[in-house]
């Protein structure tokens, strides 16, 4: 077991905003850490690396208290910073240093990075025969989505060995969010430690095999993603046939969620149910275009646990 | 404080202070500062130089009306500077003679030339009445010619009466007078010291001032907006995950620090630059320039480390201070009102530097005031290393001074540090001085580095 949360308690005066949260990575992969605004998810994360203090538990690495100076961690914040004057090259320069790689490792480590996030003309200014050198760009001058991208080099610079990832996609356009999508694929794949909140859950599914959901800085469901659905049954339902069939669902007394021109989503109590009512659409006639049975999304079992119960920033 | 807590500070510091060299308005303000400094002594020596250049006089006569009836040879006069060709002619020694030249003059009758109508009472003493036509002679010139010919009369009027310059110089010498007072057992009692300092060394004393309160306000300056600036745009986040904000503020002062001593070390240079190039050039120095030279060379070395650390010492006081109005922003557009404290602060030290300098040119009870403002840190920078140099305190007082400032500056620098931890994540509205005591005291914010509590 790498990393193991233990306790955390955070309270600002009597509100309590995050009420003894514990979970651990026992093994290489992703672990999320989701909620809505305001549930505790960034303030955990600052606990843990130590930035605010805590009023409650502990966090170990590899058994012993995690000391931020020793163990190699990147970190992407939600609130992206990069000073907005000083040229690119020189801050990824110092974020390295503070991490302990050398300045020519560090640049070719930038090179790579720079080729991979496809930023290599921020980072090295044009010489072009017989003209004035380029300035060296500085963060002001950067899109929102290429200033991400020099902030998740400031990250892995180091090649950390526990990384920290805060709604790591939220702002990128979908090609960039592919490109980021398969880095942290690779790291997962080189057998990194990662802890991610977002609040896009379809990503989330993509990565993350253990969760926790918390809701006003309490945990309201943790564990293996995989059980959870299990726990939860197949019992999400849809089904959509070319001729109408709100009588059938009518006669099974089956729960309909929404009604499309697409189809029709509906909750059932259990498999056997949803095969009665598969034999009873063929019965009548019905000429079934799509029926399926699954269990539910995190995104519907988030909006389960949290939905009217949560609090906006 | 740990050890552990300041791992990290060389690497900010080295940042801080790369950065800050390469910002243009650094760049900019430090070449027009070496460019002033390195200029300012020749282009004012050359202009002087030009002002009182010798131009011959256009007046070819004095006429002189002396109504004092002393035997001067007039004819005999040897002006100089421009006055070498002007002829001085006794044309009278009545009063008649005088006033019929002057109605001359008034129709226009006479040859424009200058008159000087020499008159003794024994009210007003020597009296000498210089006539200027209304054209034909310049004021100046004519003021010139009057200076010398007063000039030469001081000393023809001696050799009329048969009395040497020496004679003179000796009868004019001061007369002192001292008192001996003695004690109840007979024993006499020192004459207590001369209390007031001279022009010179009030003005060594400001110059003092002027220069900390300079080097006190660009640091400063630097330190708050670095900070505000590391907060408003989140980086300290970043930073936080490897430095501690111990680490942080130190490398941040200190880079700060060090790029003032750089843009006054560059100031320096451009000032001793101008006087090597004055006389290089010209070959002269005032008289002012050359006093405050005999200051800088008579001062002896230990005294010069002990006013070098005072310095640096009440700067570092002032840098925590900024440090502190730093962590109480959180926007770069609030740096200037978190910076109210540190202003006042550094007016009130330097007006109480003013105030005593005054008080030390008056000789009113100064060196009382001077020993109890040296041992109050914000006051002691501006009073104790330009006072230690001229000898006005000692130097072991010198360094009770430094190390009660040091304490102080130690003990600022802990509230500091707690109050930057505490408001990392501050994003609200610029806190009052009572509210960063209060968070201070119950620090909400940054635990220790490790996992535990």
């Amino acid at each position: 077991m790498s990393l193991e949360v233990k306790e955390l308690v955070k309270s600002y005066g009597e509100k309590v905003v995050v009420d003894h949260l514990s979970f651990a990575l026992k093994e290489p992969g992703v672990y999320a850490l989701l909620g809505t605004n305001g549930a505790g998810k960034t303030t955990s994360i600052r606990m843990i690396l130590g930035m605010l203090s805590k009023d409650g538990g502990e966090v170990l690495w590899k058994g012993e208290p995690l000391d931020t100076s020793k163990v190699n961690i990147g970190y992407l914040a939600e609130e992206r910073g990069l000073y907005p004057k000083y040229s690119l090259m020189d801050q990824l320069l110092y974020f390295a240093k503070l991490k302990g790689v050398n300045k020519e490792e560090a640049k070719k480590r930038i090179a790579y990075w720079a080729s991979r996030l496809e930023v290599e003309e921020y980072l090295y200014p044009k010489t072009t025969k017989g003209k004035k050198k380029e300035k060296p760009k500085t963060a002001e001058q950067l899109s929102k989505g290429n200033q991400q991208k020099i902030q998740l080099m400031s990250a892995l610079i180091s090649d950390p060995e526990l990384i920290v990832f805060d709604e790591p996609l939220s702002g990128l356009d979908p090609v960039n969010t592919d490109l980021f999508k398969g880095i942290i694929r690779e790291e997962i794949e080189k057998g990194k430690y990662l802890i991610m909140s977002s609040h896009q859950m379809a990503t989330i599914e993509e990565f993350c095999k253990d969760i926790t959901i918390l809701n006003r800085g309490e945990v309201v469901l943790q564990g293996d993603l995989n059980e959870i659905k299990k726990g939860y049954g197949r019992v999400n339902l849809f089904v959509k046939c070319d001729e109408a069939f709100g009588e059938i669902v009518e006669k099974h007394g089956l729960t309909v969620i929404s009604d499309t021109p697409d189809g029709m989503q509906l909750k059932v109590s259990g498999e056997e149910v949803a095969q009665a009512f598969l034999s009873d659409l063929l019965a009548a006639g019905k000429n079934v275009v799509r029926f399926e049975l699954r269990e539910p999304s995190l995104h519907e079992i988030f909006v389960e646990k949290v939905g009217g119960n949560h609090e906006e920033e | 404080m740990k050890k552990s807590d300041f791992l990290g500070w060389k690497e900010v510091f080295a940042f801080s202070f790369e950065q800050g060299v390469k910002e243009k308005a650094f760049v900019v303000f430090l070449v027009i500062m070496f460019l002033v400094m390195l200029l300012a002594t020749p282009v004012t020596t050359f202009f002087k130089q030009d002002d009182g250049e010798v131009k011959s006089s256009s007046i070819r006569t004095l006429q002189v009306y002396d109504l004092t009836g002393l035997p001067i040879a007039y004819a005999e006069a040897k002006l100089q500077d421009g006055y070498d060709k002007v002829q001085v002619v006794l044309a009278g020694t009545t009063l008649d003679a005088y006033e019929t030249y002057v109605e001359k003059l008034a129709k226009e009758e006479a040859e424009a030339a200058l008159a000087v109508k020499v008159e003794y009472s024994p009210e007003q003493g020597f009296v000498l009445t210089y006539v200027k036509p209304a054209e034909g002679v310049e004021e100046e010139d004519a003021e010139g010619l009057a200076d010398q010919f007063t000039a030469y009369f001081e000393l023809a009027k001696l050799t009329a009466i048969d009395v040497t310059i020496e004679q003179y110089a000796f009868l004019n010498r001061p007369v002192n007078t001292e008192s001996v007072f003695l004690n109840a057992s007979g024993e006499v009692v020192p004459p207590s010291q001369e209390e007031s300092i001279s022009l010179d060394q009030y003005y060594i004393l400001l110059a003092g001032i002027v220069i900390i309160t300079l080097f006190v306000s660009f640091s400063g300056g630097n330190i708050a907006t670095s900070i505000v600036t590391e907060k408003s745009t989140r980086v300290i986040e970043y930073l936080m995950i490897n430095v501690r904000p111990m680490a942080l503020l130190t490398g941040k002062i200190l880079g700060s620090l060090a790029l003032t001593v750089v843009q006054f070390g560059v100031i320096g240079i451009g000032y001793v630059g101008s006087k090597y190039l004055t006389s290089a050039l010209f070959g002269e120095q005032t008289q002012t320039e050359s006093s405050f030279l005999e200051f800088l060379v008579n001062i002896d070395l230990f005294s010069a480390i002990t006013a070098a650390v005072m310095i640096l010492a009440g700067i570092l006081i002032f840098a925590i201070l900024a440090g502190l109005a730093g962590a109480s922003a959180s926007k770069l557009e609030e740096t200037q009102e978190s910076m109210k404290l540190f202003q006042m602060a550094m007016l009130v030290g330097t007006y109480g530097g003013i105030f005593l300098c005054i008080m030390q040119l008056t000789g009113m009870n100064a060196e009382l005031l001077v020993s109890i403002f040296s041992l109050i840190p914000i006051f002691a920078p501006f009073i104790v290393p330009a006072n230690l140099l001229l000898g006005e305190i000692s130097v072991g007082y010198a360094w009770i001074s430094i190390v009660l400032t040091l304490a102080v500056g130690a003990a600022l620098f802990w509230f500091a540090a707690r109050v930057y931890e505490a408001l990392i994540f501050h994003t609200g509205k610029v806190l009052k001085l009572k509210d960063i005591i209060g968070i201070a005291k119950a620090r909400r914010g940054v635990s220790d580095r490790k996992g535990e509590c």
